[in-house]
C-alpha cells in the first residue's frame, strides 16, 4: 500500500498488527540495552498516520485516517492508563504526544532520546494498538469469515 | 505461565508439517513457492520475535507475540491444506494456464496462482491479504463442481478481490463511502436519535464525539466490505460476459432462505447491482431474476439495522462509480460480442471442440449457450451434456493454449 503524505489511508489490521509489534519489540530491547534499532519505530510511523506530531489535530485526523482506524486508535488509547479521549480532537491530542515521542526515537542524527519511562510508555501503546489490531483481525477472520478464513463468492457459513 | 514454550512447540509442530507437504508432487511450482514463503515469513520469523524478547521481563509483550502466534497459526493452516490440496488429480490442469495468464493480465507478470479444489460449496480466495506473501493469489473452486467447466466465471469474481486490493480501491473508495455515509446520517438524523436515544443532539455537535464515530466507522465498514463484493461481481462480469451471470444463479439461486452476514449484499441486491453493469455494458441479461431470489432479512437490533441501512444506502449511490472503476481497470478487455464465440456454439452444439477460441470467456459463454439449449447433444442425459460439454471445453481451451503459445 502506498502512503501519501496527508491523504486518507486505509490500513489493513494486519498490517497495523505487525509494525505495532516489531516496534514494541524494537523499544522493549532499547529499555533493555539490547539494541537502539529504530527502524521497526520509523515504519510504523510511515504506515499508520503520515503527519508530523505538531501537525496532528482532529480535523487533520479525520482527514487522514478512515473511521475504522480511528476507532483502533481510540480504543488503544482509551485502554492507557488514565486515558479517557471523549472527541477526536481528544484523540488527536494523545496522539500527538506518541507521534512526538516515536520522532523523536526515529530521528537518530539529532540524538534524540527518551527516558526509560517514557519508553516504557510508548511500547505500552505500541502493544495496546497491536491488540486492537489483532482484535480487528480477529473479527476479520474469525468471526466475518468463519473457518475457512478466505473470502468467498456468498457469506454462508 | 507465558505460553511462550507452548507456542515454539506448536510453531515447531507447523515448520514440521511444511517441511512434510514441501515433498509433494506439485504440478506448479507457485504452490511450492507458497510454502516456502510461509515458513521464512511466518513461523521462521515468529521464532526470531519469540527469541528476541526471550530474556525480557515483560510478560505483556511475550502474550501478545503468544497471543499473535494464535491468530495467525488459525490463518495459515488453513493455507497450508490449500496448497495441499491444490496437488490433488480432481483439478482441472488445463485451466490453470489461462486463469493465470488472465491474473496477471491485472495483476503483474509476478503474479502466481494457486488452484485448489475445496470442500467448500462457495467458490473461495486468499486474495493477496497476507504481506507475507504479495503477489499471490489462491482460487478454490467446490470440489463437487470439478468436473463442470461451467463455474469456472465465477473465478473472476474471486480474483476480483485481488484486483480490488493490487490497486488500492479502499483507499479510492473509503472517502466516498464516508462522505456518503455522512449525507444518508444527515438524512436520517430522527431515525438515528431515535434508536440511540440521543435526542436533542445535532449531527454537528456529534461528528468530533467517538462514540458515534464508532458507529460511523461500524457502517463504513460494512459499507466497504459490500462494495467490494460489489466490486467483483461486476468485474466478473466484465471479463467473462454473460456466462458470469449463468455460473453465478447456477450456483447460487435462488438463494438460501435466509440471509447471513453483513458484509455481503443481500443476493437479490447483488443480481440487481450485476444487471445493472450488465446493461451498461451493453451484455444480455434476465431483467426479473432478481425477484425470483428468496432471503429473510436476518436478525438485528435497532441500531444494527438502522446502520445496515446507512450502508446500504451510500452502496447503492455508490455503484455508478464502481461500474467506472471496472470500466478503466478493464479497458484492455474487449467489449461483450457475442460474434466473437458463434462459431465455438456451432462447433459445441456439433459435439466437437475447435480452435480460434481466442480466450477463456469466449469458451465459456459458448458452453453455456449449448448447455441452455435443449437441442444441445439431442436426446443424451442431462448429466451425460455436462459431461461432455465439460470434455469439449477443456479441449478447445488445450488448443487455445497451444495456439497462443505458438504465435
Amino acid at each position: 500500500m502506498s502512503v501519501a503524505y496527508g491523504r486518507l489511508k486505509t490500513l489493513s489490521p494486519e498490517e497495523l498488527a505487525n509494525k505495532s509489534i516489531e516496534a514494541a519489540i524494537a523499544l522493549d530491547r532499547m529499555i533493555r540495552g539490547e539494541s537502539d534499532e529504530s527502524a521497526p519505530i520509523k515504519s510504523l510511523i510511515d504506515a499508520v498516520i503520515s503527519l508530523p506530531a505538531e501537525e496532528i489535530d482532529g480535523q487533520r485526523l479525520m482527514r487522514v485516517a478512515d473511521a475504522r482506524t480511528i476507532d483502533v486508535f481510540s480504543r488503544a488509547v482509551s485502554s492507557m492508563p488514565n486515558q479517557h479521549p471523549k472527541t477526536v480532537d481528544d484523540l488527536a491530542g494523545q496522539i500527538a504526544i506518541y507521534w512526538g515521542a516515536f520522532e523523536t526515537l526515529s530521528s537518530v542524527d539529532d540524538g534524540g532520546r527518551l527516558q526509560g519511562p517514557q519508553l516504557s510508555e510508548i511500547k505500552s501503546f505500541c502493544l495496546a494498538l497491536h491488540r486492537e489490531a489483532m482484535a480487528e483481525l480477529y473479527d476479520a477472520w474469525v468471526v466475518d469469515r468463519g473457518e475457512s478464513g478466505g473470502e468467498t463468492l456468498f457469506g454462508l457459513r | 505461565m507465558d505460553y511462550v514454550d507452548y507456542t515454539v512447540q506448536k510453531t515447531k509442530a507447523i515448520l514440521a508439517e511444511i517441511e512434510r507437504l514441501s515433498a509433494s508432487e506439485f504440478p506448479y511450482r507457485d504452490a511450492r513457492e507458497a510454502l516456502e514463503l510461509l515458513k521464512s515469513e511466518i513461523f521462521e520469523k515468529r521464532l526470531l520475535h519469540i527469541g528476541l524478547v526471550a530474556d525480557s521481563p515483560d510478560t505483556k509483550i511475550k502474550q501478545q507475540l503468544c497471543s499473535k502466534a494464535n491468530i495467525d497459526n488459525f490463518r495459515f493452516l488453513p493455507i497450508l491444506g490449500f496448497v495441499l490440496r491444490s496437488t490433488n488429480v480432481r483439478s482441472s490442469f488445463e485451466v490453470f494456464a489461462p486463469l493465470l495468464r488472465l491474473s496477471r493480465q491485472f495483476l503483474g507478470d509476478e503474479t502466481k496462482l494457486v488452484l485448489s479444489s475445496e470442500w467448500d460449496f462457495s467458490p473461495l480466495t486468499y486474495p493477496l491479504v497476507f504481506e507475507q506473501l504479495p503477489h499471490f493469489v489462491f482460487i478454490g473452486m467446490p470440489a463437487t463442481e470439478s468436473g463442470n467447466a461451467l463455474i469456472l466465471p465465477l473465478a473472476g469474481h474471486e480474483l476480483g478481490h485481488s484486483v480490488w486490493r493490487n490497486r488500492s480501491l479502499p483507499d479510492r473508495f473509503t472517502p466516498i463511502l464516508q462522505e456518503r455515509i455522512n449525507e444518508a446520517f444527515a438524512s436520517h438524523w430522527p431515525r438515528y436519535q431515535e434508536v440511540t436515544g440521543q435526542k436533542g443532539v445535532s449531527i454537528k455537535e456529534l461528528s468530533g464525539d467517538l462514540l458515534f464515530n464508532r458507529d460511523v466507522s461500524q457502517a463504513s465498514k460494512v459499507a466497504l466490505k459490500q462494495t467490494e463484493e460489489i466490486f467483483c461481481d461486476i468485474f466478473g462480469l466484465r471479463i467473462f460476459g454473460p456466462s458470469y451471470i449463468d455460473a453465478f444463479h447456477y450456483l447460487l439461486g435462488p438463494g438460501f432462505g435466509s440471509r447471513r452476514g453483513l458484509h455481503y449484499p443481500a443476493l437479490k441486491t447483488r443480481v440487481s447491482f450485476i444487471n445493472r453493469a450488465a446493461e451498461y455494458f451493453g451484455i444480455p441479461f434476465d431483467g426479473s431474476a432478481p425477484e425470483t431470489y428468496f432471503e429473510k432479512p436476518g436478525q438485528m437490533d435497532q441500531r444494527a439495522q438502522f446502520l445496515l441501512a446507512i450502508s446500504e444506502e451510500a452502496i447503492d449511490n455508490s455503484v455508478p462509480t464502481i461500474i467506472e472503476s471496472v470500466t478503466e481497470i478493464c479497458s484492455s478487455v474487449p467489449v461483450y460480442d457475442a460474434s466473437a464465440y458463434s462459431h465455438i456454439v456451432t462447433a459445441f452444439k456439433s459435439a466437437v471442440p475447435t480452435d480460434r477460441a481466442g480466450s477463456l470467456p469466449n469458451v465459456l459463454n459458448a458452453a453455456w449457450v449449448a448447455y441452455k439449449d435443449p437441442a444441445t447433444f439431442g436426446s443424451l442425459a442431462h448429466d451425460k451434456k455436462v459431461d461432455y460439454l465439460n470434455e469439449l471445453v477443456l479441449k478447445t481451451i488445450e488448443v487455445m493454449e497451444y495456439e497462443i503459445k505458438t504465435v
